[in-house]
């Protein structure tokens, strides 16, 4: 593992407790020592964020992966936070229930990881984000002690949402150990349509109109230039998910079919190359670079239109959430694009975060931007809950 | 009305009265007792005070005229929305100001490309749906409370109601919040925005950690077709493992509510709706979605229940039948004085299995107690909501009532549940924290208090235990905080 690519420097150690208690005991020393702890679970997104200001201990969750409790009957599971997506689903599964998030790389991210980057796949239109479905959390604090918010049932109010201020926190204000979530019923029916069209405003349009109408739970508006090792250009290529009830699934995307009429420049079957498409959007960039734009949903198309006009090759918009993904590719200079799609983004008020860049990118540019009003509180936040600057410094938005 | 002070100081001083009138107006501010009695309590009665004065701003500028004027002056503020909280979080002192949003209740913007809309914080819940249901829209999280309680206070208690089941509670659809900080900061925190989920934090604060003066709200599609069920039951034990029987099916209908005897008897009373007040206890389940699967879902449903022994299920046939069982639901705790003067309902939750058991547990309970519990419930998410009957002028019974809450509560954090699924701690609940909280889990939500609220000057003595972290002791049975007072089933709604 190449960690300074990842982390500017090699970590002093490395630990991998498999218990609670262990890892208590690694931080408390951390704190007392004045030394920086990195949370690490699958490793998947350790190229997200600022470089952390020391690197001494790097914090291998990945042992800590139980399944604590799956109670098919309430629609709960409990599970550790090293415990990999995949391996939740599969436990799950056998009682046909799931928990409804689709990152990237199920098989390699961890629940922790997974909560820590508030990571989402396209299924977000369908299932909202983790902070959704997160009942109860469990960490341990920069102080080295286990603190809990939340519980084990579905509802409930008891004392501030704790779970809530560590999703998506990077792991800056704790080490997230054992999570629960609320679950669902595995989907009786799924379908997927998939067109490419020949113009832009076929595919935008058709997008809105199922988006306001019918219900999908996935929607993703893919645009990549040819490649040498794949000749034909995936341009406005579109992929519509129905899922749930099996006929009101068939009858969503009945309908949605309709949509196209005679005079759409839509063309079905897509080509199989085009498949993986639905899953995953890969940057074949070494290493991985990907910037993502978001904001409101109606703005989308024009964000994802102003990324190809600004000559970007590989461009990917989840709609209804309103995030345009660039990815890099191996035929771009990666700090070119960068710079370009920031640049459109500061012009046009758009926010701006770097998902994935080598530490190189990283050092040079803002990470998010742009900073949000309510930054003064998220420093406080932060100097309040780490007052030694432990856990991840640095790494965060602001380099919190 | 006589009201023993609680909290007695010699009141608020003229020039602050008069800076405070300075910045809301003559016609925004209430100081007389007489005008200040309305704003003794909300829906939690047990407790009462005057608060030293009422303000009743018109502009966040003006909240935060009035936070930076309380902040100089080291005054407390408690904010209020309609006052229908059921754990006393409005409660004010004499010493303390009173901010009440009720008359910023504008819709300021709809936006159904988005699919957002934002309101002012007093805007009553009913009229956000009202304002978007000519588009087919409607603002999802609807407590039984909805045609009074305000926007606000929904945020500040995290509201859920019978469609919180299917549609998520109300964190789950608070976009953005624009928030006055206590030392009069004007901040817009948005689920938009990189960084901290600081709105997450807002939601279910409790007025702790800011005055939310504004907020942009998710709605959603009305549904195009809807099916309600009422099951009738022989028992609570048969309603109840129904319950666990649809869930386990892998079934979250949209609302999965249950009535009890007791309940129906005192809504018969009132409405006369024809209910069969020989049952033990009923269901109400509405299924929603697109009209082409809507039918097999019912069908399924009505499977489960006669499979499990229901006595009798039927399907709502037309609209104003489903709005008379909805109105029969929701209004239900209203009806209850009918039965008794005064009632307390607690708000514990159960994992949804363990509903038949403690349900068991609550009977037990309420005869040990010799007292009557009314159960009408969000039984789809175990959201218990026990209404302990009594009479508030009987001090003997008042501690049987309080004992009774306490054991309820203890019963649901044995069976793996919690405290409050939407009413929130206020100051009900704050002694019972240390059943559920460690004093680690305590002093990291005092730590994030202090990150809004360094002063405490936000509705100081709510939310967290009062005396000490731990030791849940008996609930407020000093008689010395419990006030006299002549009849006083009347809740704020
Ligand atoms: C919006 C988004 C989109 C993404 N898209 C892609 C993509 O297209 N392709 C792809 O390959 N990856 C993608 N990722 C990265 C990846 O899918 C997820 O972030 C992944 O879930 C991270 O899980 P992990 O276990 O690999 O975490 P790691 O990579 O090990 O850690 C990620 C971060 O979380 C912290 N962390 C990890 N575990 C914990 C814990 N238990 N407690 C506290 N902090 C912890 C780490 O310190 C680190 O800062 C994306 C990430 C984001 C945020
Ligand atoms: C008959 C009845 C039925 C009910 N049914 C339900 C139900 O189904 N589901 C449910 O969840 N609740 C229910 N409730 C409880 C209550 O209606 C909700 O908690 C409601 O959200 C309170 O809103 P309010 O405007 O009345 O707030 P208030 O009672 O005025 O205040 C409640 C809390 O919020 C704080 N607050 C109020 N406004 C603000 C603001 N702008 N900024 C910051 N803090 C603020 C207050 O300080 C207090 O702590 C019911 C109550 C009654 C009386």
């Amino acid at each position: 593992m190449d960690y300074a690519a990842l982390l500017g420097a090699e970590p002093g150690e490395a630990v991998q407790p498999t218990t609670v208690e262990e890892i208590t005991a690694v931080i408390a020393r951390a704190d007392a020592e004045g030394k920086s702890v990195i949370p690490w679970g699958g490793g998947t997104a350790q190229d997200y964020g600022y470089l952390p200001r020391r690197c001494d201990i790097l914090l291998d969750l990945s042992r800590l992966s139980r399944i604590i409790a799956h109670e098919p009957g309430d629609m709960t599971v409990t599970v550790e936070a090293g415990a990999t997506l995949a391996q939740v689903q599969q436990t799950l599964a056998q009682h046909g229930q799931f928990l409804p998030l689709d990152p990237p790389d199920a098989d390699k991210a961890t629940i922790g990881g997974i909560l820590a980057t508030n990571a989402f796949g396209p299924s977000r239109p369908g299932y909202g984000t983790a902070r959704d479905w997160l009942i109860g959390l469990k960490v341990v604090d920069a102080k080295g002690r286990v603190v809990k918010g939340g519980g084990k049932v579905v509802k409930n109010v008891t004392g501030y949402d704790l779970p809530k201020l560590h999703v998506g926190a990077l792991g800056t204000l704790g080490v997230i150990v054992e999570a629960t979530f609320k679950l669902a019923p595995l989907p009786e029916a799924s379908e997927t349509l998939s067109y490419q069209f020949a113009a832009p405003a076929d595919s935008t349009g058709f997008l809105s109109s199922v988006h306001a109408t019918l219900s999908p739970t996935r929607m993703i508006l893919l645009d990549a230039a040819a490649t040498p090792e794949q000749a034909v250009s995936a341009e406005n290529i579109v992929f519509v998910t129905f899922e749930g009830q099996r006929e009101v699934v068939g009858s969503a995307a009945a309908r949605a079919r309709d949509r196209l009429d005679a005079g759409s420049s839509a063309s079905a079957p897509l080509p199989p190359e085009f498949a993986s498409g639905l899953t995953d959007f890969p940057t074949d960039a070494s290493p991985p670079v990907m910037l993502r734009l978001s904001g409101c949903a109606s703005g989308v198309y024009e964000r994802h239109e102003g990324m190809r006009q600004s000559g970007c090759k590989s461009v990917r918009s989840l709609p209804s959430a309103g995030v345009t993904d660039v990815a890099v590719r191996a035929d771009e200079d990666a700090e070119s694009v960068t710079a370009r799609v920031i640049q459109w983004a500061k012009e046009h008020e758009t926010p701006i975060a770097l998902l994935k860049a080598p530490a190189s990118l990283r050092r040079n540019n803002e990470v998010w931007w742009p900073l949000p009003p309510g930054f003064a509180l998220m420093r406080r936040m932060k100097e309040t809950l780490d007052p030694n600057g432990t856990l991840n410094p640095g790494r965060f938005i602001g380099k919190l | 009305m006589q009201l023993r002070r609680v909290c007695y100081t010699d009141g608020m001083d003229t020039t602050f009265i008069e800076e405070l009138r300075a910045i809301v107006g003559d016609d925004g501010l209430r100081v007389t007792d007489a005008q200040k009695h309305v704003y003794a309590f909300d829906a939690y009665t047990l407790e009462k005070s005057l608060p030293g004065v009422v303000a009743l701003p018109r502009s966040a500028e003006e909240v935060a005229a009035v936070a930076r004027l309380c902040h100089r002056r080291g005054v407390s503020m408690v904010p209020r929305g309609a006052g229908t909280g059921l754990a006393g979080g409005t409660l004010t002192h004499d010493n303390q100001v009173m901010v009440c949003l009720s008359r910023m209740n504008r819709i300021l913007d709809i936006d159904l490309p988005n699919e957002r809309m934002r309101a002012q914080a007093g805007a009553i819940n009913i009229n956000l749906t009202k304002a978007v249901a000519p588009d087919g829209y409607l603002y999802a999280p609807d407590p039984s409370s909805q045609g009074a309680c305000t926007l606000g206070g929904n945020i500040a208690n995290n509201s859920g109601g019978p469609h919180t089941l299917k549609y998520g509670v109300t964190v789950n659809h608070i976009l953005a919040v624009q928030v006055v900080l206590p030392d009069g900061e004007i901040v817009e925190l948005s689920q938009d925005d990189h960084g901290y989920d600081l709105v997450g934090m807002i939601v279910g604060s409790e007025g702790t950690l800011g005055i939310v003066t504004e907020a942009t709200v998710r709605v959603v599609r009305a549904p195009e077709a809807i099916r309600t069920l009422l099951a009738v039951c022989h028992s609570v034990d048969d309603a109840t493992n129904l319950v666990s029987a649809i869930i386990g099916a892998g079934i979250v209908p949209a609302a999965l509510e249950m009535m009890d005897q007791t309940i129906l008897e005192a809504v018969e009373r009132t409405y006369h709706f024809g209910f069969p007040t020989e049952a033990g206890a009923v269901l109400i389940i509405e299924v929603d979605g697109p009209e082409v699967g809507i039918d097999r879902q019912t069908e399924r449903i009505e499977a489960i229940c006669r499979d499990g022994g229901a006595l009798r299920v039927s399907v709502a046939a037309d609209a104003e039948e489903r709005a008379k069982l909805w109105m029969a639901r929701k209004k239900s705790i209203g009806t209850i004085g009918r039965l008794a003067p005064s009632c307390m309902t607690q708000d514990g939750v159960a994992p949804r299995t363990k509903l038949p058991a403690i349900l068991r547990e609550v009977g037990e309970i309420a005869a040990k107690y010799d007292l009557r519990i009314a159960n009408v419930f969000h039984a789809g998410d175990g959201n218990l909501h026990p209404c302990v009957l009594f009479d508030e002028r009987d001090p003997e019974e008042v501690k049987r009532v309080l004992a009774a809450g306490g054991d309820i509560l203890r019963a649901c954090v044995r069976e793996g549940g919690t405290l409050t699924g939407e009413h929130g701690i206020g100051i009900e609940k704050q002694e019972f924290l240390g059943l559920i909280f460690s004093p680690d889990d305590l002093d990291t939500m005092a730590a994030i208090r202090s990150v809004f609220n360094p002063d405490g000057l936000l509705n100081p003595g709510k939310l967290f235990p009062a005396g000490g972290t731990c030791c849940p002791q008996l609930p407020r049975t000093d008689n010395e905080a419990l006030l006299v007072m002549t009849h006083t089933h009347a809740t704020a709604v």
